[in-house]
């Protein structure tokens, strides 16, 4: 058994990655630049056209990365408890693809409404997740097949929604293209400061989220034979996962896996106890996903392969590398 | 302490428990027996809000339950289940931790207090040994003490336990009863259980409250309920009906299906 300062280290060392992580990666790039220099530029003394790589497409880039993989990771490991289920993410459940059908809706059909963007995917989330709910919802409880069944039913309407909207809108499609492959090109300190504000937020709501998700992990009548209001619990629960999921779908578009295998290894780390689960699989998703970025834009460089489909390929073989271990 | 008034409980069109009435005393330890599908389960479930039991049925020290806070009960009751399963790395102290969240608000943390009671409740089950163990790896009887730990850490006035011996092999179960008898002894907390086997329902209970086919047929001291008449519209079957020698309470010895 690991005593629980160790499993704390381990959620300390992996912060110290993220930020060696996160100095590599703003170095890496078409201009080269060495640890050393990125520390220089970023502390104001490097040279004037690094100033303007580093500030203006990489620090952007990597935040966006690292915000974004905190929030799929919160959001998975608070969906993994609400639903009982090891599966549960915003992927799965569908409430990427509503919150995404949502954003697209906007961008292609209303696109003078651009600034509703994010309350739309917040939308579009609130939507699936009610819908799955209301599927797998029986008598006792929440059963964990129908979560799954559900979730397939739910991502295949909205996956038709998305496919009928990009063949009846095909001229504006190219510039949704890229969002909708879970891409992290292009973006700038302005999205940066959109983002992190309401990301932070979240992230404080999912701290207060911790003591609700253990207790819920135990079980829905042991829940309530300790007091809880399980109903109540769920809902801010799902709340703070959709609401997370949704403003980075709303950002960056589809990108699978995070919140599903992100929890998953962070359990293998430190454990279900919430308590260290919560803040390692919001350290770990950010390290998670800017590797993942990192390695698109660089593999095979200069193209720029969205984060989304890096995921997919080496997240899913990972997951189903768990999936054979019997750690699920 | 605990009064039921005129429970009914239908699920799908068919009623399983119909105008159920009776009175617990505190201090008392009631058994709730009956037949399979006699809705003895259904009726500690409703006594415990697992299902809703409708408006004026359960009384908790006067108190409607459906006007109590889920958490106001859960500093009165505790329920403990047949079976339970928890977080595969879940260690004994930590579910036993869990047990005074009903005593917190959400932004308290423990206090000496409540280790003490923690504490407590790991001796009273024999669990000093496995307070760092991980309660899935427990045997079941380890594990059942282990959730009687939490609920007892809960410091409940009333505790319910459905079917507690039923996994149990027949020394965990006599284990499981005289930690139970001992607890209802030592703090005077009110015990209300359904169990199958109608002996330890005898020696163990102060009142017996027996259902069938979703009515109550009778509630009384085990001398009053334990009758070869009883049994035989109750369970349908023959017995023979002497004194446990150490108890001095009815003992059952079964002879066959009734004709």
């Amino acid at each position: 058994m690991n005593s629980t300062p160790n499993k704390k280290y381990r959620i300390i060392l992996t912060g110290i990655i993220l930020v060696i992580m996160l100095i590599l990666a703003i170095g890496i790039g078409s201009v080269t630049l060495t640890p050393l220099e990125t520390l220089k530029t970023l502390f104001g003394h490097g040279e004037a056209m690094s100033h303007t790589i580093v500030w203006d497409l990489r620090v952007p880039r990597v935040l966006i990365a690292a915000i974004v993989g905190v929030n799929l990771a919160i959001s998975g490991a608070l969906l993994q408890s609400v639903m009982r289920n090891p599966l549960a993410d915003p992927g799965l459940t569908g409430v990427s693809s509503g919150a995404s059908v949502a954003v697209l809706l906007i961008m292609l059909v209303l696109p003078n409404l651009g600034n509703w963007i994010p309350l739309a995917a917040l939308g579009g989330g609130i939507i699936a997740v009610t819908i799955v709910y209301a599927l797998a919802w029986k008598k006792n409880g929440i059963s964990p097949v129908r979560i799954i069944l559900a979730g397939v039913a739910v991502n295949a309407i909205f996956g038709g929604i998305t496919g009928l909207l990009s063949i009846l809108y095909s001229d504006k499609l190219p510039s949704a293209l890229q969002w909708m492959n879970g891409s992290l090109s292009g973006k700038g300190m302005g999205d940066v400061t959109s983002l992190l504000p309401y990301s932070m937020v979240g992230w404080i709501f999912a701290l207060f989220c911790i003591r609700s998700a253990n207790l819920l992990a135990l079980g829905e009548k042991v829940a309530v034979n300790l007091g809880q209001n399980t109903t109540t619990i769920r809902v801010l629960l799902s709340f703070v996962a959709v609401y997370l999921a949704a403003i980075s779908v709303a950002i960056v578009g589809l990108l699978g896996f995070v919140g599903l295998v992100v929890p998953h290894m962070a359990r293998l780390i430190v454990g279900s106890n919430y308590r260290l689960l919560m803040p390692m699989s919001m350290v770990l998703g950010a390290v998670v996903l800017l590797i993942a970025d990192t390695i698109g834009r660089s593999l095979f460089a200069p193209l720029d392969i969205p984060a989304g489909i890096v995921m997919a390929m080496v997240g899913g073989p990972y997951f189903l590398y768990l999936m054979r271990k019997g750690d699920m | 302490m605990l009064r039921i008034n005129e429970l009914s409980i239908t699920i799908e069109q068919q009623q399983i428990i119909k105008g159920l009435s009776f009175v617990i005393q505190p201090g008392e330890i009631v058994s709730i027996i009956g037949p399979n599908g006699s809705g003895k389960s259904t009726a500690l479930k409703a006594i415990s809000r697992m299902i809703s039991p409708g408006e004026n049925t359960v009384f908790i020290e006067g108190m409607d339950l459906l006007h109590l806070k889920s958490k106001e009960i859960s500093q009165r009751m505790s329920v403990l289940f047949q079976s339970n399963d928890s977080p595969t790395d879940l260690t004994v102290e930590e579910l036993i931790e869990y047990g005074r969240t009903p005593h917190k608000k959400w932004y308290e943390r423990l206090n000496d207090e409540d280790y003490d009671m923690i504490d407590w409740a790991i001796e009273k089950t024999n669990l000093v040994t496995y307070r760092k163990r991980q309660v899935a790896s427990l045997s079941g009887g380890e594990a059942q003490r282990a959730w009687i730990a939490m609920s007892l850490a809960q410091r409940p006035k009333i505790l319910l336990l459905d079917e507690p011996t039923t996994y149990l092999d027949i020394a965990h179960q006599l284990q499981l009863l005289e930690l139970i008898h001992s607890v209802n002894r030592e703090l005077g907390m009110t015990i209300v259980m359904v169990l199958h086997d109608l002996n330890q329902a005898s020696i163990y209970s102060d009142k017996i409250c027996v259902i069938h086919e979703g009515q109550m047929v009778k509630y009384g001291t085990s001398d009053e309920v334990m009758t070869k008449e009883l049994l035989r519209q109750v369970y349908k079957v023959d017995c023979d009906i002497d004194r446990h020698f150490k108890h001095s309470k009815p003992r059952i010895n079964l002879i066959g299906i009734a004709e």
